[in-house]
């Protein structure tokens, strides 16, 4: 009976243990063909000797790619342009119409200029490395990528942005409990700094989120009445911040914003509102991955794809730049200043959400 | 000596032509100066305004008209108010006290003219960010040093100059562009001059006053349209200072909502180019004006005869000196120290950190893996348009003086439109014509590229002075030089580039200064290949590297003012100053 | 310069800026050696013609010829550039070069003709002692006189030897003590050197006492070419004779072989007449220095009229006054050995072949 059992059960598990040698044996097979390609790819890269990269601007960015990459690939040049987002399509395309292929690789945006021009590659032919390669990694295709068509521009970061707030003036449960309303406390009029928010920037995306919480009135009570101070610059905003004059800031992550002033010593305690879907929205840091279509080094371009998207380099860049990668198996920096499981954030980068009107309504509100 | 006796001379119709073809030399090469010229500046402005009429794939609003764009953006007459409520008060403000500054240092034996005319060259090569940030650590209203000290003094309550404001915003174009430039260029004029002009004027019992008034001015009539025109477009055309100092007071300009449209995602080319074109309209009269009032009469104060006796100003020579010494030392050298003390302090403004001064910055940028090719491509960037320059623009400045052709005039106002357009919607022309002309595109990627650009955005300037220098020439100079037996050639290089040459070397100087801080007119020319100081700069900057940001600076003035010595040092070896 | 310079030859030489004519088709020659003086008043195209000369300005039509060689040619096509022509130029402003010095300034177009420095500098030594300048070789230009710069300029073009020399206005510059001094050194100098000149000036005291010949132009053309005393006292045009030197004038009729002056009525015999028909309104012109003036009864002389004293002005050496003759108001000198009275009337004798009858009808020149 027991025997009988047993047999059975072996029986039964017979396909199950075939099935397991079968899949051992493939992936065996697929190791050697992933393996063998990659090698290869790597060698024809070295002869390439270049891979040209154009990216968004951060220094803390740019140095950690140039100084990481020479040590893993001391024989391909990377050569690393801070391109202007406004100008770079243009750039491009006049390039291309003279019949000068130039880049290899877009690690700025999102953009859609970049899209619309069809100066995009897909990007998944160019994953090689198993550890890249998996969706699920990456929260799934349709949620990394940008465009409609979930090929061409992937995110490489998770980010989500709140405004801060100077936490030594507005108590932390008043925040806590009333969320972005507090922005349009009287109370905080002429005290709120925000970068320009009528231009393409990192103070314009929160329109969106503060839209869709407060509506339309909600929105022109904050740039209206509550006369925000528009400032040009980051550190104009971290400046206001630290000395006192402004006590909410609309200007990126207060993290990197104000890295230098508490580095240098300076004691300032700021918070973000919250990572509710009512407090913060998704930004981007510049940081989504491309291939050009006609890249002058493929095979370069590719190692760098890999490289960037392995986990050891995510991991390597998450601390660097402070920001949470997109990768599931890479730690967020901050675990109580994540993304609520199953929640919905606004992304101001997708179309659906209207950044482009609200920033025209802005314009119309404060026209100096 | 080829002589031709008279009876030997052939008929035939070929040699004829061939004759007259020769006579019109002079044409045929002013003719193709004025080509060259003419294709290399309006190519890219013809790009620019082509774009603003016709329909293209790089507009931003598809659909949309963008002149109406343009202009029915938000706010758009308020801030062209703006800009003329600036342009005004700067103008109004720095045209006399830059005539007054240089008058006083070419004119009279004023102690240590050249050292304070020397201050106004480095303020020249401030860049205009880093002077901002420097008045604002003193005029700040809340945290500024002036206002507090004064505060602290007890001399006052509240705050007393705010720099976030109308007149924060005319000082700090004051101090940047607006008198420097003015003083840099109107100085050598005023040195041209003979002397006898003056003394015969006091002969006939006129005062200094009434002689500079009457005599003196009037006779520096094309140098003072010229600075003063310049300054009015580079009034129209920089932003930063508005958009720092203006965009939290609710102040904005022309400027600044061209640069808002540039700006933008996707950039709105067209409109920005409409606003571009606007002022291109808006300039040009003012260039004719410029032509016509500079051309109606002869303003030749160098004639070959020479006096340079200057002006006694006894008892008032300390009191002068003391009050331009002092001026020049709070608006060149203040901020000039305030820009390298930055460099070093940990955080810029910030005295009450535990550690206020460090080295890190400098050892950042330093070590940056691109400083050291960036610092080259500089080097060859500076010189290379500056050694290009000079000689081309003398050459192009005196056919628009002296070319006895009906195209000098043409030539000399074509010289001034790549002013005209602002430079970062020109800076798309550059882009197009660097690789659509197939000479050209072979530069692509090199610093080659970024020299034929900046050679270009720096046209004005550096024709405009000459010009003005070569006016002040009396023409028989140089035909004295033919008649004694020298050809054209000869003469241009042993006559007439030696006398312009104070002048040259201003421009040369100026040019090479300005190629190297600026940015808006090589970014879209610029990649990892050929990158230069500025944009490291720029990319520290936009990357929030402030410390770094400032180090560059630091580093872009410096070599600037390296360079200025050594041209002045190799000038007065040569005894150009001789005549100064 | 053994051999005698060539011969400047200008024919139907003509030059317009627009649709001004500033020379209106002049001709002139120039005999080898020879110093013509292009004079007349302000505006009236000597410095134009000048430049045609030198190869500064192009004619709009007409030719230049020196000697052989065609200078300009507008019907052929010719034209040599200023510094194949080999001629030297005086400028009105000097036109000195403030970054060289004397020497430099000097010595510069013999650089140019590729001569050794050696000779150079023994050239420039005996051209610059020539004009009184030796040792002034190292000064800047700016350290020296008017006249000192004026020398410079003389020097540089005297330095080459060459065969035609041109002045603007070389004097025009100086204090008058200083403008005499140098028209004597000038005159000295061409003893020296032969040389074929054409020099430009406004100033007739000027062009009398230096030049051979005399050109006097007037709104772009040549009235009248001549030696100095035939111009002075030969006028051949109305022009001419109002612009060199003082002239007197009275109206009357004239007849034939004489006139008839307008309200005294007293008769005079003329030698010379122009264009007039006998009893036609005419004026009769003198040059005052030919005027004899004697006290009413002392003896008298043919060809004598009356006169009143209206007005006497002392300046010192002489009087100046003011006299009544017939209808007209003249202005004479007298000397001042003798006491002479206002309201006194006096004789006036005007020698036949110092006088000449022009017409007053209004078709009249
Ligand atoms: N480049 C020019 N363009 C137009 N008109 C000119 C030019 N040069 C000379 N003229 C005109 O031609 C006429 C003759 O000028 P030119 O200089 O020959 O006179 P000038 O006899 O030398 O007079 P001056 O005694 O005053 O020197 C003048 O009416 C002058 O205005
Ligand atoms: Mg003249």
């Amino acid at each position: 009976m027991i025997m009988n059992d047993v047999v059975s059960r072996l029986w039964r598990a017979m396909p199950v243990a075939v099935l397991m040698l079968v899949a051992m044996a493939g992936a065996a097979s697929a190791q050697a063909s992933w393996q063998a390609e990659w090698d290869k790819t790597v060698a024809a890269a070295k002869t390439e000797g270049k891979v040209v990269v154009g990216m968004s601007p951060s220094t803390v960015r740019r140095d950690f790619l140039l100084k990481q990459w020479k040590q893993d690939y001391p024989e391909i040049e990377l050569s690393l342009s801070i391109i202007s987002s406004s100008g770079f399509v243009p750039q491009v395309t006049t390039e291309r119409a003279a019949g000068k292929y130039l880049w290899d690789i877009w690690h700025s945006g999102p953009n859609f200029e970049v899209i619309k021009a069809g100066l995009l590659d897909p990007l998944q032919p160019e994953m090689i490395l198993p550890d890249v390669k998996d969706p699920a990694l990456w929260g799934g295709w349709d949620d990394a990528f940008y465009d409609d068509g979930k090929q061409l521009e992937m995110g490489l970061v998770n980010d989500l942005e709140s405004p801060y707030y100077n936490a030594a003036v507005i108590a932390p449960e008043r925040a806590k409990a009333e969320g972005l309303k507090v922005m349009l406390d009287p109370a905080y009029k002429g005290k709120i700094v925000w970068f320009d928010p009528r231009v393409t920037g990192p103070g314009e995306p929160f329109l969106s989120l503060f839209a869709h919480v407060f509506g339309d009135e909600g929105l022109k009570k904050l740039v209206v009445d509550q006369d925000p101070v528009f400032v040009g610059n980051m550190n104009d905003a971290a400046q206001a911040i630290v000395r006192g004059k402004a006590v909410i800031a609309v200007a990126g992550k207060p993290q990197s914003n104000l890295a230098d002033y508490t580095q240098a010593g300076v004691k300032i305690d700021v918070r973000p509102f919250g990572a509710t879907p009512e407090t913060a929205y998704r930004g981007t840091d510049g940081a989504a991955l491309g291939v050009f279509t006609k890249r002058p080094h493929p095979n370069a371009t590719r190692v760098f794809v890999n490289w960037i998207m392995s986990k050891r380099i995510a991991a390597l860049m998450s601390v660097a730049v402070q920001y949470d990668s997109r990768r599931k198996d890479v730690r967020p920096l901050d675990p109580n200043f994540t993304m609520l499981p199953g929640a919905f954030y606004i992304d101001a980068q997708r179309a659906e959400n209207h950044a482009r009107e609200y920033m025209e309504k802005v314009r119309e509100m404060r026209p100096q | 000596m080829t002589t031709e006796p008279l009876d030997a001379v052939p008929v035939s119709a070929f040699a004829w032509v061939f004759r007259r073809l020769y006579m019109a030399r002079g044409e045929i090469v002013a003719a193709a100066v004025f080509a060259a010229v003419a294709f290399l500046v309006l190519y890219p402005i013809g790009t620019v305004v082509y774009l603003t009429f016709v329909p293209n794939e790089l507009s931003g609003v598809f659909g949309t008209i963008p002149w109406y764009r343009a202009f029915s953006e938000p706010g758009m007459l308020q801030s062209v108010l703006n800009t003329i409520y600036v342009v005004v008060a700067v103008q109004v403000i720095s045209m006399p006290l830059s005539v007054g500054i240089s008058w006083f240092l070419a004119r009279t034996d004023l102690p240590g003219a050249r050292m304070i005319e020397f201050c106004f060259w480095i303020m020249f090569f401030l860049p205009s960010m880093g002077v901002m940030t420097g008045w604002l650590l003193l005029f700040d209203p809340d945290f500024g040093l002036f206002n507090q000290w004064l505060i602290d003094a007890g001399l006052i309550k509240a705050s007393i100059f705010n720099l976030y404001s109308f007149w924060g915003i005319v000082f700090v174009h004051l101090t940047t562009y607006g008198i420097s430039v003015k003083v840099m260029l109107l100085t050598p004029a005023f040195r041209n001059l003979d002397s006898s002009v003056e003394e015969a004027s006091f002969l006939c019992g006129a005062n200094r006053w009434r002689t500079l008034i009457r005599i003196v001015l009037p006779l520096m009539t094309p140098a003072m349209l010229v600075v003063l025109l310049m300054s009015i477009i580079r009034g129209l055309e920089t932003f930063e200072i508005e958009q720092v100092l203006g965009t939290p007071i609710k102040f904005q300009v022309y400027s600044t909502k061209l640069y808002l449209l540039m700006a933008n995602s996707p950039p709105e080319f067209r409109a920005a180019g409409t606003l571009g074109t606007a002022v291109l309209a808006m300039v040009l009269p003012l260039i004719v004006l410029q032509r016509w009032a500079s051309t109606r009469r002869s303003f030749a104060v160098v004639g070959g005869r020479g006096g340079n006796a200057r002006i006694r100003l006894g008892r008032w020579r300390w009191p002068a000196f003391i009050a331009m010494a002092g001026g020049v030392a709070f608006m060149s050298l203040l901020p000039f120290l305030m820009l390298v003390a930055g460099s070093f302090m940990k955080l810029f403004g910030f005295f009450d950190l535990p550690q206020v001064w460090t080295f890190d910055h400098w050892a950042t940028a330093l070590a940056d893996i691109t400083f050291i090719a960036s610092l080259r491509n500089m080097l060859y960037l500076g010189f290379g348009t500056a050694f290009l320059a000079v000689g081309i623009y003398a050459l192009v400045a005196y056919c628009a003086v002296r070319a006895k052709s009906r195209l000098r005039g043409a030539i000399d106002m074509v010289t001034w439109l790549p002013y005209t357009v602002p430079g970062i919607v020109l800076s798309f022309g550059y882009l197009n014509m660097a690789l659509q002309v197939p000479i050209f595109a072979l530069l692509y990627g090199t610093v080659g590229a970024l020299i034929l650009v900046s050679f270009l955005a720096s046209m004005p300037l550096g024709v405009q002075v000459i010009k003005v220098n070569m006016l002040q020439m009396g023409t028989e100079i140089e035909e004295a030089g033919r008649i004694v037996g020298g050809g054209w050639t000869r003469t241009f290089r042993r006559i007439i580039l030696p006398i312009g040459s104070p002048t040259l070397a201003v421009v040369g100087i100026m040019v090479f200064a300005s190629t190297i801080r600026s940015v808006s007119s090589i970014m879209l020319l610029s990649t990892g290949a050929n990158r230069v100081l500025s944009v490291l700069q720029l990319e520290f900057l936009s990357g929030g590297s402030l410390g770094p940001a400032a180090v560059v600076g630091t580093v872009i003035v410096l070599i600037s003012l390296a360079a200025a010595i050594v041209v002045r040092l190799v000038s007065s070896r040569f005894g150009i100053q001789a005549r100064g | 310069m053994s051999l005698t310079p060539p011969s400047l030859s200008i024919s139907d030489l003509t030059k317009r800026f627009g649709r001004f004519v500033a020379v209106d088709s002049i001709a002139l020659e120039l005999r080898p050696g020879e110093l013509v003086a292009l004079l007349g008043p302000s505006g009236c195209g000597k410095t134009t013609t000048l430049r045609m000369v030198a190869g500064l300005e192009r004619p709009s039509a007409g030719e230049i010829r020196f000697g052989d060689r065609v200078f300009v040619s507008i019907p052929r096509a010719i034209e040599l550039p200023p510094e194949k022509r080999q001629i030297g130029m005086v400028f009105q402003s000097y036109a000195l070069w403030p970054h060289m010095t004397v020497f430099e300034n000097v010595a510069y177009p013999l650089q140019l003709r590729g001569i050794a420095k050696a000779d150079i500098r023994g050239k420039v030594a005996a051209v610059l002692d020539l004009v009184n300048l030796g040792g002034a070789g190292d000064k800047q230009i700016p350290q020296l006189s008017g006249g000192q710069q004026q020398r410079v300029a003389l020097a540089r073009a005297l330095v080459y030897e060459p065969a035609l020399m041109l002045f603007d206005e070389p004097f025009s510059n100086l204090d008058t003590q200083l403008r005499g001094q140098m028209r004597m050194e000038l005159k000295m100098l061409r003893r020296k050197v032969e040389m074929t000149g054409l020099f430009v000036t406004h100033d007739q005291v000027e062009a009398l006492s230096m030049a051979d010949r005399i050109a006097i132009m007037h709104a772009g053309r040549i009235e009248q070419i001549g030696s100095p005393s035939e111009v002075y006292r030969q006028p051949k045009t109305r022009f001419v004779r109002d612009f060199l030197g003082r002239v007197v004038n009275l109206r009357g009729t004239a007849d034939a072989g004489g006139f008839r002056i307008a309200a005294g009525g007293e008769r005079l015999a003329v030698a010379a007449t122009h264009d007039v028909h006998p009893g036609a309104t005419a004026e009769l012109s003198i040059r005052p220095e030919f005027v004899a003036i004697v006290p009413a009864g002392a003896p008298d002389r043919p060809n004598s009229i009356n006169a009143t004293i209206e007005e006497l002005l002392f300046t010192g050496d002489r009087f100046e006054a003011r006299m009544r003759v017939g209808g007209d108001n003249v202005l004479f000198d007298l000397p001042s050995d003798r006491a002479w009275a206002e309201g006194e009337s006096v004789r006036l004798h005007l020698p036949t072949d110092a006088v000449s009858i022009w017409s007053l009808e209004p078709d009249a020149k």
